[in-house]
């Protein structure tokens, strides 16, 4: 069997600050085969972003940041690489959509001509024209139907849901084995959020492309995901195929936050106790999920 | 730009000012071709024609070595806009990467960096400028060093502010994470998001750097002899007040047009800026 495409194995994370260590992951493992989508989902402050930015290398820069643990991408262990090398993997080997994709564009410039920034990190050299060619045929897989018109356009001129999938398109562009998707579409509304959502799931298949995919949103998770983490308060609290995990919530924090979502059928907010002792409970992994070629 | 020309058309003001700051202009490139006497930009006499009121051809009337008020006033329009753009082409640059920099990268880079700045802010300007200049010969050259050391933390705190919340934006994480250098990141990214509010600052700016080498001939530390000077030309006449009036007045007022000139065109340019944000 071929290395996992990530693998995260025991990370801790603490912040250094003037009242000591301040620590937010306390060991969490997770794998991601090829191909494969992955979701992890939790609590706003579970330390759900941190993880995808010590995959990406962008806490390990700071200062404060006490990074330990394992993180390999591709089979390569992340913390031998130099500085340099991880930053050919950024934007090649992976890339990251964000929660608000008219913000994450610069105003300043045409769509055409961030596609083409984007394109010479993949193929440097790369001239406009063929940029061009290529981001023609980029948002057209994104089911942009003028693409020449999106391509000239400013992105305060284009609707939030066309740039979210710009966006989706250029995190594609540069054929990433790996996708890290933040709560992407959150700042979007829901039929939206939904037709990006299908199309970010038939473009990471055809691409073979793993997702590690971000949220909260427990409804988008479960038709997005091939398979859950459940995050709490720095702990992967259980972790199982969706289907299975929806079924037969196992973790006391997994049942919780299952009965937390607003019901469309009406009957009020639901109460859940904020925090309890039960959600410490340690971790539940299904039968044969476990990370590859190691017990549990 | 159909835009920009109703911003412009709508408020007289700006026209008012885009006419002051053409006539400065045009008339200081052209100074060789509109001035009866070219010759008495320099060291030349006339006693002949000495501290007259004024009367055709000299219509702004003659100083009180019998030279043309007119023209020396033209040419002294050419100095200080020449004095005017290198000062901003040295200090603007030397300003905007300092606070890119700070604003940027933040931590102890952003506390030595914007502490250096205070330090230059803290400083009254005339006061730095006068005491550079008490050390320096005072010289068009080093007028123009002294104006630009006062000149640039200005910048430097401007972009320090825009950059800082520039970079919590969505675009430069993404930057960022597409393996973006920190380069990149400064001055292709965040910097033309600045570009409107440095090139209005800019525009404002140049009056104020008229207006202060003005002032720091009227010392008698700027421009020198012959060379025609605003500034001096209303100190030398201040003496024959009132009786020559003249002297000052017409100088004075010359700075008046081209700062005031300057201000409405600045305050334009913000307000289409703005609006197109």
């Amino acid at each position: 069997m071929s290395a996992p495409t990530l693998l995260i194995r025991d990370l801790k994370l603490g912040f250094r600050s003037y009242a000591g260590m301040l620590e937010v992951l306390h060991g969490i493992s997770l794998h991601i085969a090829k191909g494969e989508r992955v979701a992890l989902v939790g609590e706003s402050g579970s330390g759900k972003s941190v993880t995808a930015r010590i995959v990406l290398g962008l806490i390990q820069s700071l200062r404060s940041a006490r990074v330990s643990g394992l993180v390999e991408f591709e089979g390569r262990d992340l913390a031998k690489l130099s500085e340099r090398e991880r930053h050919a993997l950024r934007g090649t080997r992976m890339s990251m959509i964000f929660q608000d994709p008219t913000s994450s564009l610069n105003p300043v410039y045409t769509i055409a001509t961030q596609f083409h920034e984007v394109l010479l990190r993949g193929s440097p050299g790369i001239s406009q024209a063929e940029a061009r060619r290529r981001a023609v045929a980029a948002l057209d897989d994104v089911a942009i139907s003028e693409p020449e018109r999106v391509l000239d356009s400013y992105p305060f001129q284009l609707s939030g849901g066309m740039n979210q999938r710009v966006m989706i398109a250029m995190a594609l562009a540069n054929e990433p084995s790996l996708l890290i998707a933040d709560e992407p579409g959150t700042a979007l509304d829901v039929t939206v959020q939904a037709q990006t959502l299908t199309l970010m799931r038939d473009l990471t298949e055809r691409h073979h492309t793993a997702v590690l995919f971000i949220s909260h949103n427990l409804g988008v998770v479960r038709e997005f995901a091939d398979r859950l983490y459940v995050i709490y308060k720095g702990r992967i609290v259980e972790q199982g195929p969706t289907a299975a995990l929806f079924d037969d919530p196992r973790h006391p924090y997994t049942r919780a936050l299952l009965q937390a979502v607003p019901r469309i059928t009406g009957g009020g907010i639901p109460e859940i106790e904020d925090a309890s002792e039960a959600y410490f409970a340690p971790l539940v992994v299904r039968e044969g999920f476990g990370e590859p070629g190691r017990a549990g | 730009m159909n835009r920009t020309l109703a911003i412009l058309l709508r408020n007289p003001l700006s026209l008012l000012g885009l006419a002051l700051v053409a006539l400065v202009v045009l008339s200081a490139i052209s100074a060789d071709f509109i001035t009866p006497f070219p010759e008495h930009a320099g060291a030349v006499v006339d006693f002949a024609n000495f501290n007259k009121a004024p009367e055709w051809p000299y219509i702004m009337g003659t100083d009180l070595v019998g030279r043309d008020l007119f023209t020396r006033i033209v040419y002294a329009y050419r100095i200080s806009l020449i004095l005017g753009v290198v000062v901003l082409a040295i200090a603007v640059p030397i300003g905007v990467t300092i606070g890119l920099v700070a604003g940027y990268f933040g931590g102890w880079v952003e506390y030595v960096l914007m502490r250096v700045t205070d330090v230059f802010l803290s400083i009254p300007p005339l006061v730095l400028a006068m005491s550079m200049m008490g050390v320096l010969e005072p010289t068009l050259t080093n007028g123009m060093i002294a104006v630009t050391a006062m000149w640039w933390p200005w910048y430097t705190r401007l972009v320090y502010n825009l950059a800082r919340s520039e970079k919590e934006e969505g675009y430069v994480l993404a930057a960022e994470v597409i393996g973006a250098s920190k380069a990149h990141v400064m001055f292709r990214e965040i910097l033309p998001n600045c570009v409107p509010s440095i090139l209005t600052k800019m525009t404002l700016d140049l009056g104020f750097v008229i207006l202060i080498a003005s002032s720091l001939s009227f010392l008698g530390l700027g421009v020198q002899p012959p060379t025609p000077d605003l500034g001096s030309m209303v100190a030398d006449g201040a003496k024959y007040l009132p009786d020559s009036w003249w002297l000052t007045v017409f100088p004075g007022l010359a700075i008046l047009v081209a700062v005031f000139g300057f201000n409405l065109v600045g305050d334009a340019l913000r307000e289409i800026l703005g609006a197109e944000q």
